[in-house]
């Protein structure tokens, strides 16, 4: 198999800063082709650098990406299988946006070599999306549909998704999941979705990328990975045999009861459960928030 | 490059040519006085409708092109070559548009002001193609600047310019040709060396991703 069939998105000791805040600081990733990728973070976290830089729409300090083996920067083969829809901007230099809709998708048409025609006036109908309306005058869940427009109807083998439900009422957020899972059904391709709504897309992602201090600090399979973490309550003797051979990563009382978030294989967890304690399952936000809260959520 | 030089063309050249022709049309609707002084000015307004277009064509037009997955060689060498078609094209409608009032016979174009030289004679057609490539390229600078957020320097720089050329346009325009033929010609073409020359120095000193796409 050549590097170009392996087809893989890579980054190896990517490094940026934005004068001395350092963004991203070594970065290795591997995104796989063929599985829907969930990459979360906390504000500020470099999610959207990450994955500008991925698509060789900012540049690096240090490191590099490539794609199926080729460097992806100024590389019109390895841009042509990428497709990083961006959050659309209401104003640009301070005035409003003056680009119309139908002028954006003919924009996307025109660049990305993969579009389908049919797929996006079929989107543009689903979506009641105005093709003259400014971007300008759209609400913040009417950009977010223009961006997952083009998205979906890129046909890209990598796509990519900075914050696609931001704005978006509950059922059209279902109404984006319900579409993502059936394109992805149906084409195989790889999509990279950032968010900050963890719980309810979870159920999306076949992996997730979590990123913190300018690295990637897991990467796993969704249900491999919540499956390492429990919340263990009870008294605090009980809790410190139960705990051992188990990561504690935060603990929190409340009177004589005391609760930690712990981290350990499924058996070690088990074996946990089997003392004089309350074992609970943790879902992707509570491990994402006992991995990258730092103590900020109390 | 295709792409982008295709792109460029439909969003920025034709839209571009379109005001520039629809400007020298509209006298054809006025009364015949006004014409003189209208086309006296047309060089004027081309070099500002030319300005608008090369800021937006380096600004957010190039900042969506790039986001949609195109190269910064391509942009880069697409926008100069599209920049050169457009300024000809341009200055091709103003020579032409100087020629209607004599042609329709509706007046005589007496090509006196200092703006009415530069479409007055083949001799001067490079020179007012040079001043719509400056007009465009100086539109592409101040884009390039507001692109990269050096939003202040872009105002500061602006208003200088617009100031210098106001103040060279309003003196130019009331001082006899005859007087202003020699500085006329060589101000474009110093104007053009000097906003290119500040270009390229800036965008190649303070952006290392496009020497390196200049380069590659």
């Amino acid at each position: 198999m050549t590097t170009r069939e392996t087809n893989a998105l890579m980054a190896r000791g990517v490094c940026k800063a934005y004068g001395q805040l350092k963004v991203l600081d070594g970065l290795d990733l591997t995104v796989e082709p063929g599985k829907i990728y969930g990459l979360i973070g906390r504000n500020g976290a470099g999610k959207t650098t990450l994955l500008s830089i991925l698509t060789a729409q900012n540049t690096l300090d240090a490191g590099e990406v490539t794609y199926g083996g080729q460097p992806v920067w100024e590389n019109q083969w390895a841009l042509d299988h990428l497709c990083f829809s961006r959050e659309l901007q209401p104003t640009q230099n301070g005035a409003q946006n003056p680009q119309k809709v139908r002028d954006y998708l003919r924009a996307a048409a025109a660049f990305l070599p993969r579009w389908d025609r049919e797929y996006a006036a079929r989107l543009l109908e689903e979506f009641r999306l105005e093709p003259r309306k400014k971007i300008g005058q759209l609400s913040k869940g009417q950009m977010s549909m223009v961006t997952i427009l083009v998205a979906l109807a890129s046909r890209a083998p990598v796509t990519i998704l900075d914050e696609p439900v931001a704005g978006l009422d509950v059922v059209m957020r279902e109404r984006f999941y319900r579409l993502l899972l059936d394109d992805y059904a149906e084409t195989g391709r790889t999509f990279i979705l950032s968010t900050h709504i963890i719980e309810e897309a979870a159920s999306v992602f076949e992996e997730v990328l979590i990123l913190d201090r300018g690295k990637i600090v897991e990467h796993a399979p969704t249900e491999e990975l919540v499956g390492q973490f429990a919340y263990l309550s009870g008294a605090e003797e009980e809790l410190d045999r139960a705990c051992a051979g188990l990561q504690v990563l935060s603990e929190e009382r409340v009177g004589r009861r005391t609760t930690r978030a712990v981290r350990g294989t499924p058996e070690a967890l088990e074996a946990a459960g089997a003392f004089d304690v309350d074992l609970a399952p943790m879902n992707l936000q509570n491990v994402f928030v006992a991995l990258c809260g730092h103590g900020d959520e109390r | 490059m295709a792409r982008c030089v295709r792109y460029l063309i439909r969003m920025c050249m034709l839209p571009a040519l379109g005001v520039v022709l629809l400007f020298a049309a509209a006298p054809l609707l006025v009364p015949l006085e006004f014409l003189e002084t209208y086309y006296t000015s047309l060089p004027i307004a081309a070099l500002a409708i030319l300005f608008v277009y090369g800021a937006t064509a380096t600004g957010w037009q190039a900042n969506l092109v790039l986001s949609l997955g195109a190269r910064r060689h391509d942009l880069f060498h697409g926008t100069a070559a599209v920049f050169v078609l457009t300024s000809l094209l341009a200055a091709a409608l103003i020579v032409l548009a100087a020629m209607v009032p004599g042609a329709l016979g509706m007046t005589r174009f007496s090509g006196d002001g200092a703006m009415g030289a530069l479409a007055g004679g083949p001799a001067a057609w490079p020179m007012l193609w040079l001043a719509c490539l400056t007009g465009m390229s100086t539109g592409g600078f101040f884009g390039r600047l507001f692109l990269l957020r050096h939003k202040v320097l872009a105002i500061v720089l602006l208003a200088a310019f617009w100031l210098v050329a106001t103040v060279l346009c309003l003196v130019a325009l009331m001082v006899p040709v005859a007087a202003w033929e020699v500085p006329l010609g060589v101000l474009p073409a110093a104007l053009y060396l000097i906003l290119t020359g500040l270009n390229v120095l800036f965008l190649l000193l303070t952006r290392r991703w496009l020497l390196r796409a200049v380069v590659c």
